[in-house]
């Protein structure tokens, strides 16, 4: 009962805090720009950060961070809009949402498809914040446990899971990721310093892209192939009704677990400093694809491959939090900017700030919360909206779309060379289609292979060349037989493939 | 077509200054001055390059614009700085990598180092060893008897091929024969989570990164590596004053301008800096974010301290110490 009465206070007081004027203000105001500017191809949380990180000069620490956090959450709602209705990833993390998200838009069912990913976004969003109320500091000792080796071991559990995502050939899936784990290599060498791939480029030293990438492969492949395609079949094809907006029964009942695991995996991945919310979401989307009754529905429009990614990602950007409040560690740019603004105040995070400041801690939490619940009352009558665009004929559409791309792209670094990118990999992306081979492998091939490099090479020099440490460690050896497991799974099911079709009731493994 | 147009509209729209007046150094400066930051919107030297153009826009009566041009290890931004006019209209606020350190680590630099020249130093700030809390040595004088009689052993994290606490390692590595095994960190949340864990020994940083830790009782100051200790961290000893004055590091700001802005304009340009500097709240913010300011720069001191830098930086590279490239 101590415990609830604590946990009471610590609401209380957060409340207290969230809720002034000028903090509401605040939260509502980052959340409404974070939203906006995230459904704007290119332009993700960092670039929405960054843009207006020189008002907070002026506002109260707590106010400051409301502000920025309310912007870096918000654009996890907006990313995935642009995804849905226009194949065009508004930020990385909601690449995935690309999948089954303009499937679903084809089918006339964007505004059903919107609403599910704003619920399965509230919901993911809550667990996050929850599990950050009640067990901020303990998980942030047990993320400490993680080295190099168990990155290593958690990333060859990713790459092979990728290799299941987005298409029905395992071998198509894995020539995507190489693909990808190539592109990502693009850059210095961190151990030497060595440029590789770059062709004498300088620009190419910090690698390519990722956000280039993204939006080259999925949106503007998706223009090329539109306009090959011709446009007269495509004007007014969509009809926007009400009835179209609201999620069916079925949709309910195919989503509910979806976000429950989505939450889960979203909140594991958020507490690890790296790119937490974007793994997140591959790795949710392979695990829907692998419990299905029916895989193959997964790509052309399942809602639970839409659902739990956009879950995934909203509960990993909150439990993100957690390393940085509690242990004053960065886990990503948008969190080095955060972290800033608490030490330009004369501010260190860690344990101690819990206690002697719960109103800033408490009252950024409780701010959350509330930003999660404009989000969705913001969220619901824009959806009407947002499905507005698609009545636009294509041929008025996608010049402008092109133009935001090239704004969203050349606004992240004011470099015409990550225009070229988008281009260049929007060519490939055509190229790829017209081959059948799955982009989003070779996404999370550009995302882990660097850091399967990274933290590989790390493991070694500290183990001095010992591979042994892989299985001398617990966490490492258990994540490296569960990729054992997926392995030998889908080997078994590729080699003694079921021989009769009969109809499936609960779940199975799928080829 | 209609991307060559965007591109071009969008170079158009950011080259403003190209198009700039004549100008003589005597009124000089009576239009706006860009200040390019070479590295990410949000990085570590925005707030100062923010502060700072803010206080002279106000003394010149002139906008003066940040424009962060990340890209390419820095060289992206440094090299139009490099290539601009020498009217003082274009500037660059930068810290060593991209003027010192480039010279070895990047082949085929677009630009000679030598195309800058110092303007004013900013701000300087203390780089300082830091340890896992269960690390035995608790000052550097320790931690060389402990390097020596374990040679190989200590695991040092170094964030960043080339970069300062890579130099800092070599530099202790080669003046004092000892041999650490260094471990390539890319981004600091990974560096000093496994600080925290206990998985590397050592590493370095500015005194900001690590509060968090130490206040979690999980690391530990060793020693710091500038000339005097740091105000937010009196009772931390320098290598000098341990008895090591060959091992020091620092880690400035500076101004830069194209090689050839008239001299007049140098000065105007650094005493104005040095005036902004001077105004009690920016002090007070640059030190809450760990920076010591130096309000007395010139363009000859700046120059000094570069120079300076070059030397010490040319010498761990011909030591062989700071491995690079190929080996």
């Amino acid at each position: 009962m101590n415990a609830l009465a604590e946990l009471y206070d610590h609401v209380a007081i957060g409340l207290s805090v969230a809720v002034s004027p000028t903090n509401l203000w605040y939260c509502l105001l980052g959340v409404f720009l974070g939203q906006l500017l995230g459904a704007l191809p290119g332009i993700g949380a960092l670039v929405a950060i960054t843009l207006l990180f020189p008002i907070t000069y002026h506002l109260e620490p707590t106010t400051a961070l409301i502000m920025l956090a309310g912007i870096y959450y918000g654009s996890a709602y907006g990313g995935s809009t642009a995804s849905i209705l226009l194949n065009l990833p508004g930020t990385p993390s909601s690449a995935v949402a690309c999948l089954d998200g303009y499937p679903l838009a084809r089918q006339g069912r964007a505004g059903a498809a919107l609403s599910m990913t704003t619920i399965g976004s509230f919901v993911g969003g809550s667990i996050g914040i929850i599990l950050m109320m009640l067990f901020a500091p303990t998980i942030a000792e047990w993320a400490l446990e993680f080295g190099p080796w168990e990155y290593v071991a958690l990333i060859i559990v990713g790459l092979v899971s990728a290799s299941t995502v987005g298409s029905e050939s395992p071998l198509k899936g894995i020539a995507m990721v190489i693909i990808g784990i190539m592109v990502g290599l693009v850059g210095q060498d961190i151990g030497s310093g060595i440029p590789r791939f770059t062709f004498g480029s300088n620009e190419l030293l910090d690698g390519v892209g990722l956000v280039a990438v993204a939006i080259g492969l999925f949106g503007v492949a998706e223009v090329i192939s539109t306009l090959k395609s011709g446009f007269a079949d495509e004007v007014n094809q969509f009809k926007v009704t009400l009835r179209s907006m609201i999620p069916t029964r079925d949709d309910a009942r195919r989503s509910w677990k979806p976000i429950l695991r989505g939450s889960a995996v979203g909140s594991f991945f958020g507490i690890l400093p790296g790119t937490g919310a974007l793994i997140a979401s591959f790795i949710s989307y392979a695990v829907e694809r692998k419990l299905a009754d029916d895989p193959s529905r997964f790509g052309k429009g399942a809602m639970e491959g839409l659902v739990a990614p956009e879950t995934a990602n909203n509960a990993a950007d909150q439990t993100a939090f957690i390393p940085t409040m509690t242990l004053g560690i960065p886990g990503s740019a948008t969190m080095a900017i955060m972290l800033g603004v608490l030490i330009m105040n004369g501010i260190t995070p860690g344990p101690a700030v819990i206690a002697e400041k719960p109103e800033l801690f408490w009252g950024l939490i409780m701010s959350f919360w509330i930003g999660n619940v404009i989000l969705v009352i913001l969220n619901i009558p824009m959806i009407g909206i947002w499905t507005r665009i698609l009545t636009v004929p294509y041929r008025a559409l996608y010049p402008f779309i092109l133009a935001f791309v090239c704004m969203g792209i050349y606004s992240i670094a004011q470099s015409s060379f990550d225009i070229w990118i988008v281009f260049v990999a929007g060519a490939l992306g055509y190229f790829f289609r017209i081959l059948d081979l799955p982009l989003a492998p070779l996404i999370l091939g550009v995302v882990l292979g660097p850091m399967f490099e990274e933290h590989f090479l790390r493991s070694q020099v500290l183990s001095r060349g010992d591979f042994m440490m892989f299985l001398q460690r617990p966490v490492s050896l258990v994540l490296l037989l569960i990729a054992l497991a997926i392995v030998v799974t889908s080997a078994y099911s590729a080699l003694f493939p079921r021989k009769v079709q009969e109809p499936v009731i609960d779940g199975s493994t799928n080829a | 077509m209609r991307l060559d147009f965007l591109c071009v509209a969008a170079a158009v729209a950011t080259s403003v200054t190209a198009f700039a007046l004549p100008a003589t150094a005597a009124d000089w400066p009576n239009q706006p001055i860009t200040m390019i930051v070479p590295f990410p919107a949000g990085g570590g030297s925005d707030p100062v390059a923010r502060m700072v153009a803010d206080g002279l826009s106000k003394k010149f009566n002139q906008p003066v614009l940040v424009d962060f041009r990340p890209g390419g290890s820095a060289t992206v931004g440094t090299n139009l700085v490099a290539k601009a006019k020498a009217d003082g209209y274009t500037i660059m606020l930068s810290p060593n990598t991209p003027v010192v350190n480039v010279k070895y680590t990047i082949q085929d630099l677009p630009y000679d180092v030598e195309d800058l020249v110092a303007v004013t130093q900013l701000t300087d700030a203390s780089i300082m060893l830091v340890a896992n809390k269960n690390f035995e040595p608790n000052n550097f004088a320790e931690l060389v008897e402990y390097a020596k009689a374990n040679p190989g052993k200590i695991n040092l994290a170094v964030q960043g091929t080339g970069g300062v606490s890579h130099f800092a390692a070599s530099l202790i590595q080669s003046e004092l024969g000892l041999d650490f095994n260094m471990v390539p960190y890319k981004g600091a949340g990974d560096m000093i989570s496994d600080m925290m864990s206990g998985v590397v020994d050592i590493g370095f940083g500015f005194p900001t990164g690590f509060f968090s830790g130490v206040e979690a009782g999980k690391l530990k100051f060793v020693t710091s590596l500038a000339d005097a200790r740091s105000k937010a961290l009196p009772d931390i000893a320098t290598t000098a004053e341990e008895g090591f004055p060959q091992i020091r590091a620092s880690a400035w700001l500076m101004l830069f301008a194209p090689k050839g802005t008239p001299a007049e304009v140098l000065e105007k340009l650094s005493t104005s800096t040095n005036e902004v500097l001077a105004d009690p709240d920016i002090t007070k913010r640059l030190e809450d974010l760990g920076y010591a300011v130096t309000a007395e720069s010139s363009p000859e001191k700046a120059q000094a301290l570069l120079e300076q830098d070059r030397t010490d930086f040319a010498k761990v590279i011909e030591s062989g110490a700071m491995k690079l490239g190929a080996e």
